[in-house]
């Protein structure tokens, strides 16, 4: 157990502590309270993301005990010097996206956002490719907000329909993220043209 | 630049280093660290969140029983590919049995029921009935009171329960010490009597499983407790 489980033990055991005492003898009557117990305190987060992801309560149910069960299954290889929070929304957030990814047409490619994608291509063109994309990355840290930021990159990176970014980001008004891609990509497409690349 | 942290090992390890650690620097103004990291904020906190409370919490009861049924049967955890039963009404899990060893263990468990189901109608006309647990029987521990005898636990009793014992956890969640099997609902830890493994004032993890016989009906969550 890592130094950070120990401390955060206070009226009850950490996330990590219980992970270990799972991994330790998951057939246990200990390791499976230490599983239920994890069980209990996540099943509400992963259930909320799910909900993001899908709008109605049974298919975020669904979605959300899919995710639970991923955890369950990969827990046995979670490695304690790691922060469990973070393990865990990795894996929901992760198959969530799966999900709206089957239910949905991968969006079309991103006008001015090609530098983000990786086709097939050779060594040198790949060189190019990732100095191009470094270049991109630093363009929308100087210019874009918090906002516009995440609402591309999971256009442009993690595949999100126009509507499920709307949805996950739970933004309000008519336009929901479409107003919000177009002012960044707007923004992006100025810094470009003000910086070129070197 | 540092590739981007997508899978759960590598997104963990680095939100356990600090944020000065190098690691972590090289990745400030990351758009694919940034993103995961706002999103895990919100996802742990729940900020912005439009469910209400309520809705929560019924939906994490029933995620939570859903899933309680995989581990009872130590399904979940320890098959590949399995999902416990989803809510009636989807027909989904029906496709469960679609694989050779799952329809050979519903064979079998099918057996197993009749056989058994038979084994309890001959029982049940020459023998009395032995009361056991509800499925779902509640066994909590209240909050630990300080008497002039010492600590006492107290739990509700738990119908078809002919004993108790408390099993005592460490920090690290390893068994320290347990009492012996007693028949009252409710256990007093007393300075210089406490079970062996047990010292005085370190706090430990109380947890009591209430006993038919040698098997253990119900359990409890564990509560925190200071012996005297």
């Amino acid at each position: 157990m890592n130094e950070d489980a120990r401390a955060s033990w206070g009226d009850e055991p950490s996330d990590e502590a219980l992970a270990s005492c799972h991994q330790r003898a998951p057939g246990s009557p200990e390791g499976r309270s230490a599983l239920a117990r994890l069980i209990e305190r996540w099943s509400g987060r992963a259930y909320r993301w799910a909900y993001r992801f899908t709008g109605e309560r049974e298919q975020a149910l669904d979605l959300a005990q899919d995710c639970m069960v991923q955890v369950i299954q990969a827990l046995p290889r979670y490695r304690s010097q790691g922060r469990f929070s973070a393990w865990l929304f990795t894996i929901v957030h992760n198959r969530c996206l799966d999900e709206v990814r089957r239910k949905r047409p991968l969006p079309e490619p991103e006008s001015g956002m090609d530098a983000l994608t990786t086709p097939d291509e050779g060594p040198e063109e790949r060189v190019d490719r990732a100095l191009e994309r470094d270049h991109v990355f630093a363009a929308m840290d100087r210019h874009l907000d918090e906002n516009e930021r995440l609402a591309l990159w999971l256009r442009a990176y993690e595949g999100m329909s126009v509507e499920d970014i709307t949805r996950m980001m739970q933004l309000d008004g008519a336009s929901g993220a479409r107003g919000l891609l177009q002012t960044a990509r707007r923004k992006l497409r100025a810094a470009l043209r003000e910086e070129p690349e070197a | 630049m540092t590739p981007e942290p997508v899978t759960p090992d590598d997104f963990a390890r680095l939100l356990a280093l600090p944020e000065d650690h190098p690691e972590r620097r090289a990745l400030a103004g990351n758009p694919a660290f940034e993103a995961r990291l706002r999103l895990w904020r919100e996802f742990e906190s729940g900020a912005g969140d439009r469910l209400s409370t309520e809705a929560i919490d019924s939906a994490a009861r029933e995620l939570t029983r859903r899933l309680a049924r995989g581990i009872d049967t130590g399904a979940t955890a320890h098959a590949t590919g399995t999902r416990p039963a989803r809510a009636p009404g989807t027909f989904r899990w029906l496709g469960w049995f679609s694989s050779p060893p799952r329809a050979a263990l519903a064979f079998a468990s099918v057996i197993v029921v009749i056989a058994a189901a038979t084994w309890v109608v001959t029982r049940q006309t020459s023998q009395p009935v032995v009361r056991s647990a509800p499925e779902h029987a509640v066994l909590e521990i209240a909050a630990p009171r300080i008497t002039r005898d010492g600590v006492e636990l107290q739990w509700a009793p738990v119908a078809g329960a002919d004993a108790y014992q408390v099993t005592f956890y460490g920090r690290d969640l390893t068994e320290i010490a347990h009492s012996d099997p007693t028949a009252d609902a409710r256990l007093v830890l007393r300075a210089g009597q406490l079970p062996h493994g047990l010292e005085s004032g370190r706090e430990v993890l109380a947890e009591v499983s209430a006993l038919h016989g040698s098997d253990a009906i119900a359990r409890s969550a564990p509560r925190l407790v200071t012996p005297p």
